[in-house]
């Protein structure tokens, strides 16, 4: 686990991490998501032991990372702009990782660069934005290490890959243990591939929830009810978060399992009821609302 | 954990990446070693066969090429320690590089380790491989000897310690800063700044002190060698020059040298190891890593920079030096303020912050600036008194009658240095304490008639002055030097008790210092009113003379050493290392001039009347010259006449006399025919007059010729 204890960082006059105190569990993919200039690479340096805080501590499995070989052997960390050796290929990256990562896995690196159809002999300063993304996740993924730290890392990279890389996580995380920590701008993006999502805001963070956990809790109906005694008596009962009327029809986002809201809503006789999939980004104006902050003006 | 990755595969790994910064230097080593020591040895090779090299002198040629002594290496091992720290170190500039080396399981003091050594072997191999190719050469093309071998091993040892100290530099000014271009100026700082801080002070000096004597450097080089290893290098090879054969031997004797060397080797690196765990990962991008550091490198900088500019426009000026001099100051502070506060934070409006910084260097360098310039530590007017004095030795230009040249200049140093310090009096300080105190009246007279244009104004014109140095030993043990001026006619005066004092004889006639019993000459040439060149003595004959004349001139007075007493010149010769002995000989000096008439050669002072042709007289006086109408050959004239030139050659006094001796606005050509009538026998010689003694006739034709002219 991965223990974050009121965490300080100031760079000359901006403070970029503010007191932040966090935990990040094993066995889960971790979206780190916030704003530019929420402090995300900061805190993303700071877990890899690149920066120093300047109060407070990190511990990776109880030890702290600073300076500490038995912390950093079990992270790996792909900055925004990964840096490579100049005139190096895959390959060449690959024999340095092998020297610094006991774990390193060879054989699956060169097996997963034919898979994504890059060449590991290819010098890297010919590949595309993308490419570069795919060989560090990669790199990443094969150096065997318990933690991976992503920053901004799925920004360049096409759906499909996005799916692929995803898969990857899922069969390491059945296979091993491996808890990858993706730090994104971008809502949309950790959508499909987090389990578990914290909100950086200003340098701290405003909140960190398991996505299951929130889906679990609020939930989104569209509904027709003909009374209007009855749907007034609805939206009482109801933990509303947001309600938006179409004419007759009713868009009711509600906090509650889907049974107990399925029961009341089916107990006022609607001529048509059905439950919609919600959003991470949906979740995240609810959540955020509740919170006392508007999400708007936080991320997008 | 870290034992478990390879220390030593994570240098190969290292080096790997920088094969590029390896073959550039196999390159640059490659072409100033073998491939130079290839052509070099090709030359010796001819010379040999020739004949015109003996075997022992292409050895000593030999070991003098593959020795220290290389101008080549020294600008390779410069270039190979900035190559390999910036090759090695400049990741720290990057944060992008700064995530991937910071973020791997390696502690920082291993990676510093792993780059450091990685680093020293890009250098090593490639040097060690070129250096097995030259001996190569050096076994193939000629004979490699020990001496040769000794050398070479030396000259090894030498640059790669210097490699060490320029590469431990290198690494603090990258760990200082956070850009790789004020890593280049940071480390120009380091090579350059001691030497500028002793080139301004050394300015002003020069500048404002009139009696400030710069041959007494000593003390001030060496403290720029210690804080400027650039300037040390060169210094501890130019220490091996010439003495190829002798580089263990040189090695040994400089021990200093080496002492500062390693202790600052040693320094550098803790120093930069300690910097580089302090420094922390977000100082890259920054101008400077070390905040702390900021305003103490601003303030060194803008004092020593405003100090040149004050000293460059106060040169510069015509007049209204001090006025120059403020304004060099502020106007150098002011414009380096502005170029290192942007240098410091990459933004033009900042150009005028941090203001503290640059009012206390401002500060510093104008109160000493206008303490230079106004002497307000009394350094020109500097007088002890005698009790405080152990002793003092006084040179005075031109003075010197019998010099021993052993082909350096009296083992290393000028008739001036010799004289100051050998020419110790201690027995008697009045006479050169007298000339002391004669010399600061001469400088209070001049400061009371302070002239912006001109140092000092207490000369009248038509006066000559005569530089005196004076050494000051201190009972404390220090020693103070001054240069002061004296007009001819003081010097005149305080000669005949100078002359009686042990010393100052001494140091001003290297002969007297020297034992010529084991002396042993080639051949002697004679200068006089007859003879012009070489004469034939014996080797045993010049011995028995130089001894005669030792004898001699250290028993004369002031009376026996006049001007007029100068009866010609001596020079003896050995061939095989440029000794030469140069002896001016005195009608005074009984049995040395009676030695000489016994061997066949009588020196004679001024030639007999019936042997002189002419005369011709050249006029130097100003006056005359305004009448050449822009021509400036001297105006001559020249005398025939038995009775002119018979009063002429009464007045003349040789050439040889000092400068401050005679009068400068007349010279004499004599010409003679020693065997009347062959042109083959004509021998010219010259003279002088002394000053108020010109002949009649003399001026009398000048004044003739002048009024022609009109």
């Amino acid at each position: 686990m991965i223990e974050v204890k009121n965490v300080h960082k100031r760079f000359e006059k901006i403070e970029a991490l503010k007191g932040m105190s966090t935990e990040i569990r094993e066995g889960a993919v971790f979206g780190l998501v916030g704003s530019n200039g929420a402090g995300k690479s900061t805190f993303l340096r700071i877990l890899s032991g690149v920066l120093r805080p300047d109060e407070g501590e990190v511990l990776i499995d109880g030890i702290p990372v600073y300076e500490r070989i038995e912390a950093k052997e079990k992270l790996f960390f792909i900055p925004d702009d990964q840096y490579f050796f100049p005139n190096s290929c895959p390959k060449d990256m690959m024999e340095y990782y092998s020297i610094l990562y006991s774990g390193f896995d060879r054989r699956k690196f060169l097996e997963y660069m034919q898979r994504f159809g890059l060449d590991p002999g290819r010098k890297l300063s010919t590949f595309s934005k993308g490419m570069k993304r795919q060989v560090s996740v990669l790199l990443g993924i094969c150096a065997g290490t318990k933690y991976l730290l992503c920053d901004e890392t799925f920004d360049g990279l096409d759906p499909v890959m996005r799916q692929a890389v995803k898969s990857i996580f899922v069969s390491e995380i059945m296979g091993r243990e491996f808890t990858p920590i993706i730090a994104s701008h971008n809502l949309r993006e950790l959508e499909d591939i987090c389990d578990h999502v914290g909100l950086l805001h200003q340098g701290g963070i405003l909140f960190s929830k398991d996505l299951e956990e929130m889906k679990h809790n609020i939930q989104k109906i569209q509904c027709v009810i003909p009374d209007t005694a009855l749907e007034e008596q609805l939206l009482k009962e109801l933990d509303v978060l947001q309600c938006v009327r179409s004419g007759s029809l009713l868009t009711i986002t509600a906090r509650g399992t889907k049974i107990e809201i399925m029961e009341r809503v089916e107990d006022k006789q609607p001529l048509f009821c059905e439950i919609l999939p919600l959003t991470l980004e949906e979740i995240f104006i609810s959540e955020t609302e509740v919170a006392g902050y508007d999400i708007k003006h936080l991320i997008f | 954990m870290t034992s478990n990755i390879s220390f030593f595969s994570m240098v190969k790994n290292d080096l790997k990446r920088r094969i590029w910064a390896m073959a550039l230097l196999f390159l640059g080593l490659f072409a100033a070693l073998p491939l130079a020591g290839m052509m070099y040895t090709e030359s010796l090779q001819n010379q040999l066969a020739n004949r015109m090299l003996s075997w022992e002198k292409m050895i000593a040629e030999l070991a003098e090429f593959v020795g220290p002594v290389n101008y080549g290496m020294f600008a390779v091992v410069v270039g190979a320690s900035v190559l390999a720290a910036f090759t090695g170190f400049s990741f720290l500039q990057s944060s992008r590089k700064l995530d991937l080396f910071h973020s791997i399981p390696v502690t920082r003091k291993r990676l510093f380790f792993v780059q450091y050594v990685s680093g020293i072997l890009a250098f090593v191999i490639p040097y060690a491989l070129s250096l097995v190719l030259l001996l190569v050469v050096c076994i193939v093309k000629t004979v490699c000897t020990a001496a040769v071998l000794v050398s070479l091993v030396i000259r090894a040892a030498m640059h790669v310690l210097y490699f060490l100290l320029l590469y431990h530099l290198a690494l603090i000014a990258i760990l200082l800063t956070g850009r790789i271009l004020v890593s280049f100026l940071g480390l120009g700082v380091f090579y350059g700044y001691a030497f500028l801080v002793w080139q301004v002070a050394l300015g002003y000096f020069q500048e404002f002190f009139q009696t400030f004597y710069p041959g007494n450097q000593e003390l001030a080089g060496k403290i720029t060698q210690m804080f400027s290893p650039a300037f040390l290098y060169l210094s501890h090879i130019q220490a091996f020059e010439g003495k190829g054969l002798q580089s263990a031997a040189v090695f040994g004797e400089h021990w200093k040298y080496l002492l500062v060397l390693l202790a600052e080797i040693l320094l550098f690196l803790a120093v930069s190891f300690w910097l580089y765990q302090k420094r922390r990962s977000e100082a890259a991008g920054h101008s400077m890593a070390f905040e702390r550091c900021k305003p103490v490198v601003k303030v060194l900088l803008l004092t020593a920079l405003s100090g040149a500019g004050g000293l460059i426009f106060s040169s510069l000026s015509e007049g209204r030096k001090t006025a120059w001099m403020v304004f060099g100051i502020l106007f150098c502070a002011l414009v380096f303020h502005c170029v290192i506060e942007v240098i410091y934070s990459y933004e033009f409006r900042q150009v005028l912050s941090h203001r503290l910084t640059l009012v206390i260097p401002l500060g510093i360098t104008l109160a000493l600036a206008l303490a230079f310039r106004f002497d307000w530590f009394g350094y020109d007017t500097f007088l002890p008194s005698v009790d405080r004095l152990e002793g003092i030795s006084v040179y005075l230009n031109g003075l010197e009658k019998g010099r021993y040249l052993d082909g350096t200049d009296q083992n290393g140093m000028n008739n001036m240095e010799y004289a100051l310090q050998t020419g110790e009096m201690t027995k008697d300080l009045q006479p050169g304490y007298e000339l002391a105190a004669a010399g600061v009246q001469n400088e209070k007279e001049g400061r009371k008639n302070p002239s912006e244009t001109q140092s000092s104004s207490v000369w009248n014109e038509g006066d000559i002055t005569v530089d005196a140095i004076v050494a000051y030993d201190m009972r404390n043990g220090g020693r103070k030097i001054r240069t002061y001026q004296l007009t001819a006619e003081q010097v005149e005066q305080l000669l005949p008790d100078l002359y009686e004092v042990e010393g100052f004889k001494e140091g001003h006639n290297t002969i007297l210092g020297v034992d010529v019993d084991t002396l042993q000459f080639d051949y002697v040439e004679m200068y006089d009113a007859y003879h012009s060149g070489r004469i034939n003595l014996a080797p045993e004959d010049a011995r028995q003379l130089l001894q005669a004349y030792q004898k001699e001139l250290a028993a004369a007075s002031y009376e026996d050493l006049k001007p007029e007493q100068i009866a010609g010149e001596l020079s003896f010769y050995r061939n095989s290392d440029g000794l030469s002995v140069d002896i001016i000989v005195y009608e005074s000096f009984q049995e040395t001039m009676q030695l000489l008439e016994k061997l066949g050669y009588p020196m004679r002072k001024t030639p007999d009347e019936k042997d002189t042709v002419r005369i011709d007289i050249y006029s130097y006086e100003e006056e005359l010259y305004d009448n050449m109408d822009g021509e400036y050959d001297a105006p001559t004239v020249t005398f025939e006449g038995k009775k002119d030139m018979g009063e002429i050659l009464k007045a003349a006094i040789s050439d040889k006399a000092a400068y401050f001796e005679i009068d400068q606005d007349y010279m004499a050509t004599v010409t003679i025919n020693e065997q009347g009538g062959q042109q083959s026998n004509y021998i010219q010689s010259t003279y002088y007059f002394k000053k108020g003694e010109i002949p009649e006739c003399v001026t009398k034709a000048f004044r003739e010729w002048k009024e022609n002219q009109h």
